[in-house]
C-alpha cells in the first residue's frame, strides 16, 4: 500500500509569488492605460456634446438675423459660415490628429524595434524572428515619416508647453466678452449687438478648439508613453534571456569539461586493468 | 503598405495560427490601414511576444529596472490624465460663461425686436 502512495511534487512558493507579482505588475501599467483611454473617450464625448450645444446656441442666436429684424442677411451667412467652417476645421483637426498619432507611433516603434532587433540578433531565438517581422512591417514607412514625426512631436510639445499661456489669454477674452455683453444690455443697439455676437462666436470657436487640442495631445502622449514602456519592457526581457543564455552556456561548458574528465578516469581504469 | 500587403505580410509571418486568426477577424472588414488598426494589430502581436517571453522564462517581477520603468509610465499617465481633466474643466467653465452671455444677448435681441414691432404699430 505504501508503494501506491502518490508523491506530491514540492511546490515552489517563491515561484508562485513571483508569477503573481508579474501579473500584478504587468496589469498595473495596462490598467492605467485603459483608464486614461476611457478618460480620453469621455472627454471626446463631452467635446462633441459641447460642439453641438454651441452650434444649437449659435443657431438660436441667428434667429433674429433670419427673420431680418436685427441683423443683415450677411450676418446670417456669416453665422452659417462659422458653423460650416468650424465643422470643416474640426474634421481637419481630427484627421490631422489621426495622422500625427499614426506617424508618431510608427516612428517610435521603429526605433524600439531597431534596438530590439540588435538584441535579437545576438540571441538568435525564435521570438527574435517574430519581432523582426513586426519591425520589417513597421519599417516600411519609417524613412518617409521620420522628418514629419520629429516635426509633429516638436509641435505637440510646444503646444503642450504653451497651453497654460493660451488658457491665460483666453480668460482675458472671456472677460472682454462679458464686458461687451454688459455694455450691450445697458445700451441695446444693432451694431453693438452684431459685434458682441461675433465675439461670442469667436469665443466658442476658441474654446472648442482648445478642448480638441487638449484631447489630441492627451491621446498622443498616452499612446507614445505606452509605446515607450512596451519598448523598455521588451528590452529588459531580452536582457534577462541573454543572462540566462550566458549561464546556460557556462553550464554547458562545465558539463563538457566534466564529461572529458570522466572519460579520462575511465581511461585510467582501463590502464590499471591492463 | 496597403491593406492587402499588410494582410499578406501577417499571413506569411511566424506568428501562431491563433494570433493569425485574431488578426484575420480584425482585418476582415478593413479597407485601409489606419492608426487605430495599427494599434489593434500591435496589441495582438505584443500579446504573443509576451507569451513567448513568459515561455522562455523572462520574468520581470523582481527586476528593478522594470519596476522603475513601470512606475515612471504610471506617473506619466497620471500626469496626462490630470492635465486633461484640468483642461476639460476649464473648457466647461468657459463654455458656461459663454452660454450665459449668449442668453443675455438673445434677450436683448428679443427686446429689440419687440420694440421694433411696437414702433411699427405706433407709426401706423
Amino acid at each position: 500500500m505504501e508503494n501506491n502512495k502518490t508523491i506530491e511534487k514540492p511546490v515552489d512558493k517563491s515561484l508562485e509569488n513571483s508569477q503573481a507579482d508579474t501579473e500584478k505588475i504587468t496589469d498595473k501599467g495596462q490598467e492605467r492605460y485603459e483608464k486614461i483611454s476611457k478618460s480620453i473617450s469621455t472627454a471626446k464625448t463631452k467635446l462633441s456634446d459641447w460642439i453641438s450645444r454651441g452650434a444649437r446656441g449659435l443657431g438660436r442666436l441667428m434667429k433674429g438675423a433670419a427673420i431680418g429684424v436685427l441683423s443683415s442677411p450677411e450676418a446670417t451667412v456669416a453665422g452659417g459660415k462659422f458653423v460650416v467652417n468650424k465643422t470643416v476645421e474640426e474634421t481637419k483637426t481630427v484627421t490631422e490628429g489621426a495622422k500625427i498619432i499614426a506617424e508618431t507611433i510608427t516612428g517610435t516603434v521603429v526605433e524600439g524595434v531597431k534596438s530590439a532587433i540588435d538584441d535579437i540578433n545576438k540571441m538568435d531565438k525564435f521570438i527574435g524572428k517574430k519581432a523582426e517581422q513586426a519591425g520589417e512591417w513597421i519599417g516600411y514607412k519609417a524613412a518617409a515619416v521620420e522628418d514629419f514625426t520629429t516635426k509633429k512631436y516638436h509641435e505637440a510639445k510646444t503646444w503642450v508647453n504653451n497651453k497654460k499661456e493660451v488658457a491665460g489669454a483666453w480668460v482675458v477674452d472671456a472677460a472682454l466678452i462679458t464686458e461687451a455683453v454688459a455694455s450691450l444690455v445697458a445700451e441695446p443697439v444693432v451694431e453693438k449687438y452684431n459685434q458682441t455676437k461675433e465675439k461670442i462666436e469667436k469665443g466658442y470657436e476658441n474654446i472648442l478648439t482648445y478642448g480638441q487640442k487638449s484631447i489630441e495631445s492627451a491621446n498622443l502622449w498616452a499612446r507614445n508613453k505606452k509605446d515607450s514602456f512596451i519598448e523598455k519592457k521588451n528590452a529588459i526581457r531580452f536582457k534577462i534571456l541573454e543572462r540566462k543564455e550566458e549561464i546556460q552556456n557556462k553550464r554547458l561548458e562545465m558539463t563538457k569539461s566534466k564529461l572529458e574528465q570522466y572519460k579520462k578516469v575511465g581511461q585510467m581504469e582501463a590502464v590499471i586493468a591492463a | 503598405m496597403n491593406i492587402q500587403e499588410l494582410k499578406d505580410f501577417l499571413t506569411r509571418s511566424d506568428y501562431s495560427d491563433e494570433t493569425k486568426s485574431v488578426l484575420s477577424s480584425i482585418l476582415a472588414d478593413k479597407t485601409e490601414v489606419t492608426p487605430g488598426l495599427i494599434f489593434q494589430i500591435k496589441d495582438v502581436l505584443q500579446k504573443e511576444i509576451d507569451a513567448d517571453f513568459d515561455e522562455l522564462g523572462a520574468d520581470v517581477s523582481n527586476d528593478p529596472e522594470y519596476k522603475k520603468a513601470e512606475e515612471e509610465y504610471i506617473e506619466d499617465l497620471n500626469k496626462i490624465e490630470n492635465d486633461l481633466n484640468e483642461d476639460m474643466n476649464f473648457v466647461e467653465k468657459e463654455l458656461k460663461q459663454l452660454d450665459e452671455n449668449r442668453n443675455k444677448i438673445s434677450k436683448v435681441a428679443d427686446e429689440m425686436e419687440a420694440d421694433k414691432i411696437k414702433q411699427s404699430i405706433q407709426e401706423k
